[in-house]
């Protein structure tokens, strides 16, 4: 029985913008809950709800559709009813400065004590100078700096009234001091020592050698002397400086009281601003304090770091502020580098050199997700070096440790800092392609510890009544979204066409949003170029006319060379072993068939099929895989009890690019078929469907661009009503072809068929009945198979006579007559 | 103010110690301001060549306390690096302030050869203590005073150039001379009246007032009352930081010597003679 064209109705699975009882989407109901996401969705709430460690998620589907904003909305729910997550601080560790500590508070008191301490260093700066300017300061700084003074005054001031006695004076000199005898104050000279009697001169010189020791016993004191005034000014700076700062100290110990970490970091920070009085104090003039101590060459090169690096550590880092914060924080990053995701370590460069401390650390997205939730893009997590390693590193330990990057990796080796880790506790969602989340399950089991949830998001949706009415009112909210023009009915309805188009499937949406928001913008624009109040199906159209137009040089191209012959393809007539195949050609996003010569040649041989394709390696596995099952095929079904004696060969004419797929193999197969049969094919009809070893024809993928590909040509050279594709009947739900070519078939210029076995499709393309086998498997000789048979039995004896040929050299003559004798019946 | 009072050359005495240094600053700073010349004189302590021709007399380092041998070569490259220094100091400073200088290296008594240049000059300025370094005034500064030339500003290490002047008015010639110098200098006045009772004082203030507003000046007046240095030290203490004005033979001092008030008084005193 002749397989019978499908109807106009089948052959694109129209949705009736009757069914939708609205005027515009404008009156629909937004649409706040994500459709066709049961599984994706079941799996967040299961993660967001479960509260165990490692429970985070992987949530996986195509690009654009909805992923984020499901996650997000997730989490954002999630977050309202948690509590809030502390501040954390860090804070100088006096003790070990490359270690700061850090410090957890309850939400919004981080920033008061960092205002607290700031305060303090600014009191610090006012009351220090205020108390070193004091009259009490200043005049025990003189007492001490007097007793000093005395003390060598006394020792001097003996020394030169025991000279006078002996007629000797002290005298200064460059440098240092002498002593020499004078006369009436002035020192006397050489010839006046000489001359004086031998007695005089003697006793004179005892007295000069007696007192130059004692000269030197006193000068020997002094630095001992000094050392002794430098401790006690010491002791009298910190003794002042205890006094100074600890009033500012005491109020806020009152006001911490209940932070017992805070307490004991004010005390420290007591002792320090003691231990450190003198650099803090060099903030201002030192001329106006000459009594510090310090040289004031020292302070002049220390000013610019000096003392504000040493106020500096009073600070309060203040790394995450919730004082504003109303939920658990919900953070994306964007760029989710290492140092963004852990924090890092600044430097400031002084002098040359790279120094830090701990208010240059920063927060990183793990930092300000704390207590809450963070969203990653895998892809962009994967690509930035380390960054994986180190977010399973923080989560696995559970702790929030800063690594310097340079370091890690030895690029740097300065001063740096071990800041105190701060324990971690969120749930993190990253988002990415499935491949993405297979590749990493299958490289790196630990990730299966630490993303214990898979959410798995579809890209399509059934198609209903109900589903098409929910589609309506994401399209509505989508238009309300983006700020967009209402759709009409018919406008819905073509959207809702074109996302089953999206996926190649009648009894499917899509939902990869992305594409469909694309789509309604730009129906939106021609809407508004046709001063449309509403978008119509019509405008919706033109959007997709316009999408193809964009993007549809190439094909043009192509379809430029048929019509030029270049390419080499026959609409008409009939042919042995050629068949129009039908390839799909995809370019980024746009995908358009082509229909492609496939010939077949055929010969005494051993049994192979010979693919062309494959042996200059220009055809993948599966086109492979497809040819021998082809050959497997003729030997069970027409050879099975004796030597398939045939050798043929198949070859897509005109390719040069590669070849891949199965869904040729019913075109090869029915080449095949003719050649063997020496039977001529219809150039009018096309042919898409993989086949199976025993003869039936599967599905394939791009059936409506493989249709619509053979169509465009056959309507430029003009439509007869003999054009026509077959295509395996298991893809008629797939059928979404567009309005033309339903069209031609509604005024029977064009035929698609749904072919289920070869048998079908070979009476569809030769017109000759296929015949089935009787019971001992032999086929009725004036059918399509039976001929088949009859040749490949002959095959078969002349391949036998071929063996014997290399007994007999006479025989070849006889056997290579028979074989062209038989070649010239058969045409 | 007569024209005698007016100050048109400054001696400055600089030995290249920091407090001569810090003399030499100031002296640089009134030269510029009044568009007086400033004269520099390092002097070759005659005595000191002489010690180094002794015999039996050892140098005992200042800081080292090591005893070391002196010769008179030795004790004269010494002096004239320092006079080197001093001159290089002087070069820099007077530089810096664009003035008109000169500096002059002498060789004899610190006392007699700084008393010589100073009959030439209008001001000396000293430091207070040269290489001692102690807060009592040093044995030069000292003999100095005594021998009174006109005008001494004696000047602490650390001291800077006050925009104050503060002056005692007791009616004396002295003081009339010091209040002229003060008006020469020129800046903020301020004027402490010793009198013995209070219509005394008035009349001392109106006279000092009359002077100031013919001048188109004004200034502070403070009567002191108990009349002695530590009250002219708690007027000063009062003060911003400013340059005294002392008229030598102010009832202030009550009969001690300059010298010691000297010692008394932080700030830089211009001793009027």
């Amino acid at each position: 029985m002749p397989v019978k064209a499908l109807e106009p109705a089948q052959l694109c699975q129209r949705c009736d913008p009757t069914q939708f009882d609205f005027e515009t989407t404008a009156e629909l109901d937004h649409l706040t809950d994500f459709i066709g996401q049961p599984r994706a969705i079941e799996a967040l709430d299961f993660a967001v709800g479960i509260r165990q460690k490692g429970y985070n998620i992987f949530a996986f589907g195509p690009e654009g559709i909805g992923k984020g904003n499901l996650v997000r909305k997730t989490f954002e729910a999630a977050a309202a009813g948690d509590p809030l997550p502390s501040d954390w601080c860090y804070l100088q560790d006096f003790e070990r400065p490359h270690r700061p500590w850090a410090l957890e508070l309850p939400a919004g008191k981080g920033i008061e004590f960092k205002r607290d301490m700031e305060q303090f260093v600014e009191d610090l700066q006012n009351v220090l100078p205020v108390t070193f300017e004091s009259e009490e300061y200043q005049n025990r700084m003189q007492e001490v700096r007097e007793a000093l003074n005395d003390r060598q005054e006394a020792a001097l001031g003996e020394l030169r009234a025991q000279a006078e006695q002996v007629e000797l004076a002290v005298l200064r000199t460059p440098a240092g001091l002498a002593i020499a005898p004078v006369s009436d104050g002035e020192v006397i000279s050489p010839e006046e020592f000489q001359n004086m009697p031998p007695e005089k001169r003697e006793s004179l010189e005892k007295n000069i050698s007696d007192l130059q020791e004692q000269l030197e016993k006193m000068l020997i004191n002094l630095p001992g002397w000094q050392r002794e005034l430098r401790e006690q000014v010491t002791d009298l700076n910190r003794e002042m400086a205890d006094i100074a700062v600890g009033g500012l100290i005491r109020e806020l110990m009152e006001k911490y009281a209940e932070h017992e970490q805070i307490v004991e970091h004010l005390k420290a920070v007591q002792a320090d601003v003691v231990r450190n009085v003198r650099e803090i104090t060099e903030e201002g003039d030192p001329a106006e304090y000459p009594d510090l101590p310090g040289s004031r060459g020292t302070r002049a090169a220390l000013s610019d770091g000096g003392a504000r690096s040493t106020l500096r550590r009073y600070q309060v880092n203040l790394l995450v502020d919730n004082a504003s914060t109303e939920s658990a924080p919900v953070v994306y990053e964007d760029n989710p580098t290492f140092q963004n995701l852990l924090g890092r370590v600044e430097y400031t460069a002084r002098m040359g050199a790279l120094s830090t401390d701990f208010n240059l650390i920063k927060p990183g997205a793990l930092h300000r997700a704390n207590g809450g939730y963070l969203i990653l893009d895998a892809r962009k997590l994967f690509q930035e070096p380390l960054a994986w390693e180190g977010l399973k590193r923080a989560l696995r330990s559970e702790q929030l440790k800063m690594e310097m990057q340079g370091q890690v990796q030895s690029f740097i080796s300065t001063v740096t800092l071990d800041p105190e880790p701060i324990p971690l506790k969120l749930k993190i969602a990253l988002l990415g392609e499935p491949h993405l989340y297979y590749l990493l399950m299958e490289y790196d089991p630990e990730s299966r510890e630490l993303f214990r949830v898979a959410s798995d998001f579809d890209d399509q949706m059934d198609r209903d009544s109900d589903s098409q009415m929910l589609y309506a009112r994401l399209i509505g909210s989508l238009s309300t979204v983006h700020d967009l023009r209402p759709l009409d009915p018919g406008g819905v309805a073509r959207v809702i066409e074109q996302s089953s188009r999206m996926v190649s499937d009648g009894k499917k949406l899509s939902i990869q949003m992305n594409y469909i928001t694309d789509l309604m913008r730009e129906a939106d624009y021609w809407a508004g170029e046709a001063g449309h109040e509403v978008v119509t199906a019509e405008d919706v159209s033109k959007a997709l006319d316009a999408q193809i137009y964009r993007s549809d040089r190439i094909r043009e191209r192509f379809q430029e060379e048929i019509h030029r012959e270049t390419v080499l393809i026959d609409t008409e007539g009939s042919q042995v072993g050629q068949v129009n195949g039908l390839a799909v050609y995809q370019f980024g996003e746009f995908a358009f068939g082509r229909p492609s010569r496939i010939t077949a040649r055929v010969r005494v041989g051993k049994g192979e099929v010979l693919d062309i394709e494959r042996e200059v390696e220009l055809g993948g596995p599966i086109h492979s895989k497809g040819v021998l099952i082809l050959s497997s095929f003729l030997g069970s079904r027409y050879s099975a009890d004796r030597q398939l004696s045939l050798s043929a060969s198949l070859v897509f004419e005109q390719s040069y690019g590669g070849i891949e797929g199965d869904s040729a193999s019913s075109a090869e197969l029915y080449a095949l078929l003719s050649a063997i049969a020496d039977v001529p094919l219809k150039q009018s009809l096309a042919v898409t469907g993989s086949v199976n070893q025993y003869g039936r024809v599967q599905a394939i993928g791009g059936v409506n661009e493989k249709i619509e590909g053979f169509f465009d040509i056959c309507q430029s050279r003009g439509l007869d009503g003999n054009h026509g594709v077959l295509i395996p009947d298991s893809n008629v739900q797939h059928l979404m072809l567009r309005e033309d070519v339903v069209q031609a078939v509604e005024e029977g210029k064009f035929h698609v068929y749904p072919i289920e076995t070869i048998d079908q499709g070979i009476e569809l393309l030769t017109g000759i009945t296929a015949g089935e086998p009787d019971e001992e498997g032999e086929y009725p000789e004036d059918t399509l198979n039976g001929k088949v048979q009859a040749r490949l039995a002959r095959f078969a004896e002349e391949g036998e006579g071929d063996k014997s040929k290399h007994q007999d050299e006479n025989a070849e003559k006889q056997e290579g007559g028979q074989n062209t004798q038989e070649q010239k019946d058969e045409s | 103010m007569s024209d005698s009072e007016k100050i048109r050359r400054i001696l400055v005495a600089i030995d290249a110690s920091a407090q001569s240094l810090a003399a030499l600053e100031i002296a640089a700073q009134l030269a510029a301001d009044l568009g007086a010349e400033l004269a520099g004189l390092y002097v070759e302590d005659i005595n000191l060549i002489r010690l180094a021709a002794l015999p039996a007399v050892l140098e005992i380092g200042g800081v080292s306390a090591r005893s070391r041998r002196l010769d008179e070569h030795r004790m004269s490259r010494q002096l004239r690096s320092q006079a080197a220094r001093a001159a290089k100091a002087m070069a820099d400073v007077a530089g810096r302030s664009k003035i008109r200088w000169s500096f002059t290296v002498a060789r004899g008594s610190i006392e007699t050869e700084l008393l010589q240049a100073a009959t030439e000059a209008d001001l000396l300025i000293l430091g207070r203590a040269g290489w001692s370094g102690k807060r009592k005034l040093g044995s030069t500064a000292r003999k100095l005073i005594a021998a009174g030339p006109k005008r001494t500003l004696v000047i602490e290490r650390g001291e800077r150039r006050f925009p104050t002047l503060m002056t005692v008015y007791d009616g004396s010639e002295l003081s009339q001379r010091a209040l002229d110098t003060a008006i020469g200098i020129g800046g903020y006045l301020a004027v402490g009246i010793v009198a013995d009772d209070e219509e005394h004082a008035k009349t001392l203030q109106r006279e000092v007032a009359a002077k100031l507003k013919s001048m188109g000046l004004k200034a502070r007046y403070r009567w002191l009352v108990r009349a002695d240095t530590r009250e002219l030290a708690d007027m000063l203490y009062a003060q911003e930081k400013c340059i005294l004005i002392l008229p030598g033979g102010s009832p202030l001092l009550k009969g001690r010597s300059l010298t010691e008030a000297l010692e008394q008084l932080k700030c830089p005193v211009l001793l009027i003679q």
